[in-house]
């Protein structure tokens, strides 16, 4: 069932906003505890008098915003009046943010309920939602299994049934790959299309609010609901979006590319061999034209240069001084600082921290920071030529599976799976995952990468190729 | 020994904006941590948007300062830690600045002064040190301001082309003038508008610099002349004495009158300055390129007001008084001649004001001009004029006002001037004799008799005239 289905289910009586909330609370009883997806539920009075309002609209024959009564889950790195913000940080732990973020500022002002704030790895930074003070969340199709990350707590949510829609973050692929995880699809925008304010900054040049949802259908309808040009996000853009309800573009003559190198960057072989069969299903529909993107593989060590560059500088402002949880009994403002970081954000984030800060230091920053800076340069001129030849070009989503909670893995591995999501945020591009297929039950998602600004056109061929695989 | 002295300053000045440079909050002043929002705070997920405005002023600020102005703007982030900083980020601007290669004309002299670069930036909040609990020193509890955080400066950088603790001060005076002429800034120094950090080195070769001092919390003019020569005196000393000279930060200590060590640079500051990823570079827009100053140089200024032939002291401070400059040309282009202008304007209507615990403000040139005319007209003398004056500030109201109730009156025509003048003659037989006489000395006598039977009403030149002329014929 789609929001669409869901709206029409609303308005014909077939069913009310209260009853569907109810199925919801119902499913976040039943699987939260063993998921732990959330990192704060709003309050159920508050939820059902909030369903109970919309149910009364309905009834009344009333006018209704497009995600009117619909239940949706945020990321707790993006920011909702009067909830917390934690980031899954001890650092933010106390923090309840004062504003609404733009993004949820339109959910709101379209109808929908925010329910809660999902779980995520502290500040955004990891594959796996497993680096949370509120602990890992699981993946809702195994649950030995991690749902993939930072926007693990989204995806799990919505895999789980417990939420139709949740907001993410993407940058590096934190909307994409627990997308792929979990069996879902995950939407990251073109860079600029949602403004960022009120996303909790971790690499702001490569940060974007994505939409993780059960169907294509519904990720693009909230996408259109969130996008456009916000005068509090100096770098927000206005880029092309159709009504929310409009219908998918025309894309029967698009023309499909795929990365020629991956057999120099070749997925595990269970996500091979359903990328294999996805493509040939697709080739007997479209014409595959194989592009090079010889750069892409030098994405990971530019990313891991910029991010943490960027994330040194976003969380200098987690001091203590002004807001949320510090450590006490300091005699000085330099040991507050230092105690109150030291014991407030967590090894992850801090060698983030550290790598980012010895990227930009003096005598360093020209061999390191403005290489990895050039070398985004060249993985954006590798795009351009390429979409040249094909309007979206289409990579897995990542080269694992989903792996056991707990699996011991280094920071290196951990950063090489990020292989194929990376690029796309050097290069600001739009890209979705869907899911293509599964290997032994674990699902596995493909992405449709299209050109800056070409939204629409991205999600209509997810549409399409969905249907192609279905 | 021959000791050759460079100072070279970084001037920041707070511009004149309604809001401040990344947010919408209001720069006025207010009760501590009234005008601040999530973004001045740095609060998680804030974003800044810049202040077109700001970066206007800061063009026209660069304009007159004769650079070369950078029209596509890139801010960058300087890393640091601090109370005062709420980000762990100053935005500020690294290269390109937004200016580069300029200079100033020193008000008098109109010697050059290279300006190295103009950037815009964020202001830090205000730190106030809490003694009362009696932790001292870095252990004293802080208490935080963050009204000012987030206000618009310009940072003005100078090549070390001033040479001397006047030219110093004179360096300082004539960027404050030319910022309030352009009606940029305030620059007013004890409110914090404009502050200076000065960099002195001393050698004793003219071509070659020494080793570089800074120093800082200087919030006068007199502060910074007394410690440019106390330092002065010191490196000297040490030189003399062959005492190494560190590259350090100095601190002034207006109450010891010396400078004091803060910190002693081993190697320079790491900002870790990059490209603000919130802000892209943009374009500067059309309007505000195209803006022109309204004065290019302070000199030019100063050698206008020389040619009024007043003296020096008078030429400085209506130089350096952009409101009574600009009022007096006003006053000037309605004719009336520049000394007359100083001495109604300044002299008489300021000095009265003051008097009154009042200010000069603009429409009083207005004052001026009316005076002016009735002066030319004859209808009034130099000291009614002065008396109109002092009744229009007692009685907080107009020249015209009081010119119209008490000075104008229905005018006396000559024939009725001489029938009050004859009055006084005939009551005063005996002092008529003694003139007659070849007593010359009683006309003073008479002519106090006639003014105050005229009441002021008559100027005294036309009452002089006909005394005489009815003396002679009695």
């Amino acid at each position: 069932m789609t929001i669409a289905d869901l709206r029409k289910a609303f308005q014909s009586g077939e069913m009310t906003p209260l009853e569907y909330m109810e199925g919801i609370l119902n499913k976040i009883r039943e699987k939260e505890k063993e998921i732990n997806a959330f990192t704060h539920l709003e309050k159920t009075d508050t939820l059902l008098k909030e369903a109970e309002m919309w149910t009364e609209k309905y009834i009344n024959g009333e006018e209704m915003p497009p995600l009117a009564g619909i239940p949706i889950a945020i990321k707790d790195n993006i920011a909702v009046k009067d909830m917390p913000l934690t980031c899954a940080s001890k650092i933010l732990q106390e923090f309840i943010s004062p504003y609404d973020a733009t993004a949820v500022l339109k959910l709101k002002k379209a109808g929908a309920i925010i329910i809660g704030k999902t779980n995520l790895d502290e500040f955004a930074m990891g594959s796996a939602t497993e680096y949370s003070i509120f602990g890992p969340t699981r993946n809702p199709v195994d649950t030995e299994r991690v749902p993939g990350g930072s926007s693990g707590g989204s995806a799990a949510a919505v895999a789980a049934g417990m939420v139709p829609v949740a907001l993410g973050s993407d940058t590096g692929g934190s909307v994409r790959q627990p997308a792929s995880f979990t069996g879902t699809v995950g939407i990251k925008p073109s860079y600029g299309m949602v403004s960022r304010y009120g996303l909790v900054a971790f690499a702001s040049s490569l940060d974007q609010i994505g939409v993780l949802a059960r169907n294509i259908e519904d990720a693009t309808l909230v996408m259109r609901v969130i996008a456009g040009k916000d005068d509090r996000d100096a770098t927000s853009v206005a880029l092309k979006v159709n009504e929310p309800y409009h219908a998918f573009e025309d894309i029967s003559d698009v023309k499909i590319g795929v990365w020629k190198e991956i057999e120099e960057y070749e997925a595990e072989e269970g996500v091979m061999k359903v990328w294999d069969e996805a493509i040939q299903k697709v080739s007997s529909h479209y014409n595959i034209i194989p592009v090079s993107l010889p750069d892409l593989a030098s994405g990971i060590a530019a990313y891991y240069l910029i991010a943490p560059a960027e994330a040194s500088a976003n969380l200098a402002r987690y001091d203590g001084v002004r807001y949320a949880w510090r450590v006490l009994n300091s005699s000085t403002y330099k040991e507050m600082v230092k105690k109150t970081r030291t014991i407030g954000f967590g090894k992850e984030v801090k060698r983030r921290i550290m790598i980012g800060t010895f990227a930009l230091s003096a005598g360093f920053q020209d061999a390191f920071y403005k290489k990895a800076v050039a070398m985004r340069y060249r993985i954006m001129e590798n795009f351009e030529r390429a979409f040249k030849e094909v309007d979206v070009i289409l990579v897995p989503t990542s080269p694992k599976l989903p792996w056991k909670i707990g699996e011991k893995m280094t920071p290196s591995e951990v950063y090489k799976a990020d292989l194929y999501t990376i690029p796309v945020n050097l290069a600001g591009l739009p890209a979705v995952s869907i899911p293509a297929g599964k290997v032994n039950g674990l699902p596995v998602g493909l992405q449709v990468i299209g050109k800056y600004g070409e939204d629409e056109k991205v999600w209509a061929v997810a549409r399409r190729l969905m249907s192609i695989w279905r | 020994m021959k000791y050759y002295v460079h100072i070279g300053f970084e001037v920041h000045i707070r511009l004149k904006t309604k809001t401040k440079m990344f947010c919408s909050c209001s720069t006025e002043e207010g009760d501590p941590n009234t005008h601040i929002c999530p973004v001045c705070l740095g609060y998680p997920g804030a974003l800044p948007v810049p202040n077109i405005e700001a970066l206007r002023y800061a063009v026209k600020m660069s304009k007159a300062l004769h650079g070369k102005i950078n029209d596509v703007v890139i801010f960058a982030r300087k890393n640091y830690f601090y109370p005062d900083l709420p980000k762990g980020y100053q935005i500020s601007q690294h290269e390109p600045p937004l200016m580069e290669d300029g200079y100033i004309e020193l008000a008098s002299s109109g010697k050059k002064i290279r300006i190295k670069r103009l950037h815009v930036e964020e202001d830090a909040a205000k730190v106030l040190y809490d003694s009362s609990t009696g932790r001292q020193g870095e252990n004293a509890y802080l208490m935080i301001d963050f009204n000012r955080s987030g206000v618009p400066l310009a940072e003005i950088v100078s090549y070390p082309d001033i040479h001397d603790p006047d030219e110093g001060v004179e360096y300082l005076r004539t960027l404050q003038a030319l910022a309030r002429y352009l009606g940029v800034s305030d620059a007013n120094m004890e409110k914090g508008q404009m502050r200076a950090d000065v960099n002195i080195s001393v050698s004793t070769a003219p071509d070659v610099l020494g080793t570089k001092v800074e120093i800082k919390n200087m919030n006068s003019f007199r502060a910074i002349h007394d410690a440019l020569q106390y330092e002065i005196e010191r490196q000297i000393k040490a030189l003399e004495s062959g005492e190494p000279i560190y590259q350090e930060t100095r601190m002034w200590d207006e109450h010891q009158g010396k400078t004091i060590v803060m910190r002693r640079k081993e190697t320079s500051d790491d900002y870790r300055y990059f490209p603000e990823p919130d802000i892209p570079p943009f374009r500067l827009p059309e309007d505000v390129l195209s803006v022109k100053p309204e004065y290019e140089s302070v000199h030019e200024i100063w050698k206008d007001v020389a040619s009024w032939q007043i003296d020096d002291k008078k030429v400085s401070f209506i130089v350096y008084n952009p409101p009574i400059y600009e009022s007096l040309k006003e006053i000037i282009s309605k004719g009336v001649p520049p000394k007359v202008a100083i001495s109604l304007y300044l002299d008489e209507i300021k000095g009265t004001l003051e008097k009154n615990g009042r200010e000069l403000t603009p429409e009083h040139a207005t004052w001026v001009v009316f005076i002016h005319d009735l002066l030319e007209k004859g209808k009034i003398d130099n000291s009614i004029a002065k008396r109109i004056i002092k009744k229009a500030i007692s009685q907080n109201t107009t020249p015209e006002d009081v010119y119209k109730k008490e000075f104008s009156g229905p005018s006396l025509s000559e024939e009725d001037i001489r029938n009050t003048i004859r009055e006084v003659l005939s009551e005063n037989p005996h002092i008529v004799e003694k003139y007659k006489g070849g007593k010359k000395s009683v006309f003073g006598f008479l002519m106090g008799q006639c003014m105050k039977k005229f009441g002021g009403k008559v100027p005294a030149s036309t009452i002089k005239k006909l005394l005489e002329e009815e003396l002679g014929s009695v």
